[in-house]
């Protein structure tokens, strides 16, 4: 088992909540990539590119896994997923899993169903 | 000039330190096509183009230059939107999750490829503006009207949320025109970049340097405040040692032929390899010629080592080479360049 990187995005730690304000963020949210960002792995980091903000994110370790399962997937199956993968418990990860989805979603790199 | 700034510059950073780390390139410039519709006066080809790659190649490539980890793609030319399948092969590199970029004229830019550009989610699309005078633009491009064009283009996809840059080589028939240029980029919500440095033909030819600016109009250029950071710029001089790369060619980009040949850079037409008959990280990482032009420092310059202009000097290899016939010589559009830097720098009464 993997030991448990806080998810960040740029090397910093995502925020738990988003001062802009947006959609409640819960374990049933559902998120999914958006469908403009350009993306690659390298090194297990992933860099995002957000066309609409011509800004670019470089993921760590966690934050990456946590972008791959976002296919559609609710916050709770990937907090799950996460547990289950990293030396993390499940409150601490749905925590974590929250802070980057709201983070992601303030920067257009995913959207919320 | 259009420079990433804040956080941004960060990102890039580290995105530069990996992929030097893992000795690949993460961005490439695809010359799709090297025929063109117009006949700039300062073009350095002079070859006449080549045979192209068909679309299926194309996919191929791209296919093959996504498992090769390359994240940002340009497409380029000539002029890229000759090639009627552009939109198709960018469409392809875009399911491959790259972010996408065009150079073009914008002369066959109509509200269809405006629209596919931006379904495409492209990140940028960079113009050539050689003036904000329609005359003098449509004079440089030996085609009335282009100007006109060009700005239509670019404000169809600004509508379109999608990136616009307008880029401007400066010539003595614009150098005087710098704040008017950035002012008709904002205007349109267009970000504007320069590049001072003209080349000679590829074949050595002299009729581009015709345009070149005078060193009075140098100085001045590097004296306004919105293209030069002197304190930045000195600074820069002072840290610079001998042992510094001289330039990023065959660092972290690459550049693809219409034939499918990989090149360090547009100004390095020798072929590394072709990706017809190998794939990029074969291509890159066995290639002895890449690993000397990457890895040339200040001190492998014939020429140079001793020369109290390096901290001043920026200097293309590839223009040595059209030039002066040496890539690893002196460059006399260097040295000239430098001259004027270092005299402006140093000199108080240029702010």
């Amino acid at each position: 088992m993997k030991k448990a990187t806080r998810a960040s995005g740029s090397g910093k730690a995502a925020r738990a909540v988003s001062r802009k304000g947006g959609p409640r963020i819960d374990e049933g949210t559902r998120v999914r990539r958006h469908g403009d960002i350009a993306s690659r792995t390298i090194d297990e980091q992933e860099i995002v590119v957000v066309p609409a903000t011509r800004k670019m994110q470089i993921l760590n370790e966690v934050a990456t896994r946590i972008w791959a399962l976002s296919d559609g997937r609710s916050v709770g199956e990937i907090a799950d997923a996460i547990t289950a993968e990293y030396e993390v418990d499940r409150k601490t990860a749905l925590a974590d899993v929250i802070g980057l989805v709201r983070t992601m979603l303030d920067r257009g790199m995913i959207v919320v169903e | 000039m259009t420079v990433p700034t804040g956080r941004a510059i960060g990102a890039f950073a580290r995105l530069d330190r990996l992929a030097a780390g893992r000795d690949m390139p993460i961005s490439a410039m695809i010359q799709i096509t090297e025929r063109c519709n117009f006949r700039c006066r300062h073009c350095y080809q002079v070859h006449p183009p080549r045979e192209e790659i068909s679309t299926a190649g194309w996919v191929r490539i791209v296919r093959s230059l996504a498992g090769s980890g390359i994240l940002f793609l340009t497409f380029s030319g000539g002029e890229p939107l000759v090639r009627r399948d552009l939109v198709d092969i960018a469409g392809e590199a875009r399911r491959l999750g790259f972010a996408l970029k065009l150079k073009t004229n914008g002369w066959l830019l109509d509200r269809g490829i405006a629209d596919a550009l931006r379904r495409l989610a492209f990140l940028e699309v960079h113009f050539s503006l050689y003036s904000a005078r329609p005359r003098v633009h449509d004079h440089v491009t030996g085609t009335p009207g282009s100007f006109a064009r060009a700005m239509r283009a670019g404000r169809m996809l600004a509508r379109r949320g999608v990136g616009v840059v307008m880029n401007t080589p400066l010539m003595n028939l614009n150098c005087g025109e710098v704040d008017d240029l950035i002012a008709l980029s904002e205007r349109h919500g267009f970000g504007w970049s320069m590049d001072p440095h003209l080349n000679v033909c590829e074949d050595g030819g002299c009729s581009p340097a015709a345009l070149r600016m005078d060193e009075r109009q140098m100085r001045a250029v590097l004296g306004h405040p919105r293209l030069v950071d002197r304190r930045a710029l000195l600074k820069a001089a002072r840290r610079r040692r001998i042992e510094d790369r001289v330039c990023n060619a065959g660092r972290t980009s690459c550049v693809i032929s219409p034939t499918g040949d990989v090149l360090v850079c547009p100004m390095i037409q020798a072929p590394l390899g072709n990706l017809a008959k190998a794939d990029l990280a074969g291509i890159w990482k066995g290639s002895e010629a890449r690993r000397r032009i990457e890895s040339t420092s200040w001190a492998s310059l014939h020429g140079c080592r001793d020369c109290d202009l390096v901290p001043y000097c920026v200097r293309c290899h590839g223009a040595a080479l059209f030039e002066d016939g040496d890539m690893m010589g002196p460059s006399r559009l260097a040295c000239q360049a430098a001259r004027v830097r270092r005299d402006a720098l140093l000199s108080r009464r240029v702010r």
